[in-house]
């Protein structure tokens, strides 16, 4: 018998080896063609002429539209609503209706091409509400300037958390419209005021859900209207300024 | 008489192999019954909110999957157990059957047998269990404005159930994605099954090894699994798939397990002639 045949598995097996190396390295580059073309054909930039409106609701179609990392930024400068969605899963549209700024997030099918998912809404700091729903997480953060601005910031499901760092305005309500406690393993819904918050007015409603404060800055006014199943956590100053409710 | 294949030889060694493995196969399916019995227990009595979500359609299909993908390797390692024992060994490759025989039935035996004997009993003791989470189901609930959750406790049956509600698109796709594990599947089995006949000493650790090596290798010079057309999720809306990646992707991922399957037997023609 030939040595050489008699190692003809092995060669044949290191050859499985190079065949799969080298068509996987050919996928990938023709993988990168594929998401170049794909970027240049999704539409990044959006922007909608808001005018006086003051309320804003951010949607998500579905339950299984992927909203992870959306930030909203209030700019002192802006005079209209942006987004920059640079996730080619997301599709977005926004409506005017009834006063209110709809701006409805939707799956694309398109290939799951690892990236990072930037999506961002820029807001002037002319509007007073901004509800969320079916969003799973939120980073919030920026300016409202004017000396009375007034902020309303809610809720719709049991599913938002909204993260707020960098956030500086004279009254912030936080409002949840979440009627049963959940168990989540990797998220919990509610409000997060992080470093960078400068309040002077804090009210919250809610009924269920978590409330988190760790920012320096204690508010002069804390009113919590809460249930009895809310957990509540934050240093010693701010839970000495609260003030307790529950009107459920 | 051929040399190559002969239908009543064949059915003879297969006779010969059932004879003599028949009680192994019987203790493997038992060993798994169990576990599968003891997962569904601890399933139910740990879920004290009566969700269930283990027995809805998207866990059903990982907990398949991954059953499958284990016990196959595991399977596919032990058929050619007795090729240790050179006494064995001997009586084996010195049956009266050619060596494509001796390999076809491998292939029969561990790549198409075991996958479907594995479903049937998925299916004979899941199904019960599926239905009695759905019975048994409790929604939470949930405020006026959240969106509608709706759970999912449709029996998942490998290429044969199909979610009514989806397009023709995304059923294609999940097509796809079930043929694409069944290619891994068998592509991993000849590895496996061909190591333990290449290797006379500790042939099952000396597999794990090459394998853990080669994926060193690949993580070293950045070789990434590339799934083509097994991927994607919906390909024909923004990016649609050329015929170059359709034939790439099944070059690919179709030449591996045919390649393996033939080393495994070019090893057995090696083992036969030392």
């Amino acid at each position: 018998m030939k040595p050489q045949f008699s190692k003809a598995g092995v060669w044949l097996f290191l050859a499985a080896v190079v065949w799969y190396v080298a068509g996987n390295f050919a996928l990938e580059s023709m993988n990168k063609n594929n998401l170049a073309l794909a970027k240049s054909l999704h539409q990044t930039e959006h922007h909608f002429d808001i005018g006086k409106l003051e309320s804003v609701v951010i949607r998500a179609q579905n339950n299984n539209v992927w909203t992870g990392g959306i930030k909203v930024v209030f700019d002192p400068n802006a005079t209209q609503a942006s987004i920059n969605n640079e996730n080619l899963r997301l599709s977005v549209n926004g409506k005017m209706l009834d006063g209110v700024l709809n701006i409805s997030l939707d799956n694309i099918e398109t290939r799951q091409y690892r990236q990072t998912s930037e999506f961002t809404v820029l807001l002037p700091p002319t509007l007073k509400k901004v509800k969320f729903s079916g969003i799973d997480s939120v980073t919030l953060s920026g300016s409202l300037p004017a000396s009375d601005a007034e902020l309303n910031l809610e809720i719709t499901d049991c599913r938002s958390t909204v993260n707020m760092g960098n956030l500086i305005v004279n009254h912030l309500k936080l409002t949840s419209a979440c009627q049963t406690k959940l168990k989540k393993h990797w998220n919990e819904e509610g409000f997060v005021l992080g470093d960078g918050v400068q309040i002077n007015q804090l009210d919250v409603s809610m009924q269920f859900g978590m409330l988190k404060f760790s920012s320096a800055a204690i508010p002069k006014q804390i009113q919590l209207n809460i249930g009895d199943e809310v957990v509540v956590t934050g240093q010693r100053e701010f839970l000495k300024s609260v003030h307790f409710s529950n009107k459920f | 008489m051929s040399n190559f294949f002969d239908s009543t030889r064949f059915a003879r060694l297969w006779r010969a192999h059932w004879a003599e493995s028949w009680r192994d196969y019987a203790w493997f399916a038992g060993i798994m019954v169990m576990v599968n019995l003891i997962i569904i227990l601890i399933s139910f009595s740990t879920d004290t909110e009566h969700t269930f979500s283990m027995f809805q359609r998207s866990v059903q299909i990982n907990w398949y999957a991954v059953g499958l993908f284990v016990s196959a390797m595991v399977f596919a390692g032990r058929y050619f157990k007795h090729m240790v024992n050179p006494g064995a060994s001997l009586i084996t490759l010195m049956r009266p059957a050619s060596i494509f025989e001796k390999w076809l039935l491998a292939f029969v035996v561990i790549s198409i047998l075991f996958p479907l004997v594995y479903t049937l009993g998925y299916v004979l003791m899941n199904y019960p269990a599926v239905q009695l989470a759905k019975a048994s189901y409790i929604a939470p609930p949930l405020c006026d404005s959240c969106p509608p959750f709706a759970p999912d406790f449709g029996f998942y049956i490998p290429f044969i159930t199909v979610e009514m509600e989806k397009t023709s698109a995304e059923v294609l796709r999940f097509f796809k994605m079930q043929l694409f594990y069944v290619l891994l599947l068998s592509a991993g089995q000849a590895v496996i099954a061909g190591g333990t006949v290449f290797f006379k000493r500790s042939p099952v650790l000396k597999t794990v090894l090459i394998l853990f090596l080669l994926s060193i290798l690949m993580a070293w010079i950045g070789c990434v699994p590339q799934l083509g057309i097994f991927a994607s999720l919906n390909d024909d809306v923004l990016v649609p798939q050329g015929v170059a990646e359709y034939g790439l992707s099944i070059g690919l991922w179709l030449g591996l397990p045919v390649m393996l399957w033939t080393a495994l037997f070019l090893h057995l023609k090696e083992r036969e002639v030392a």
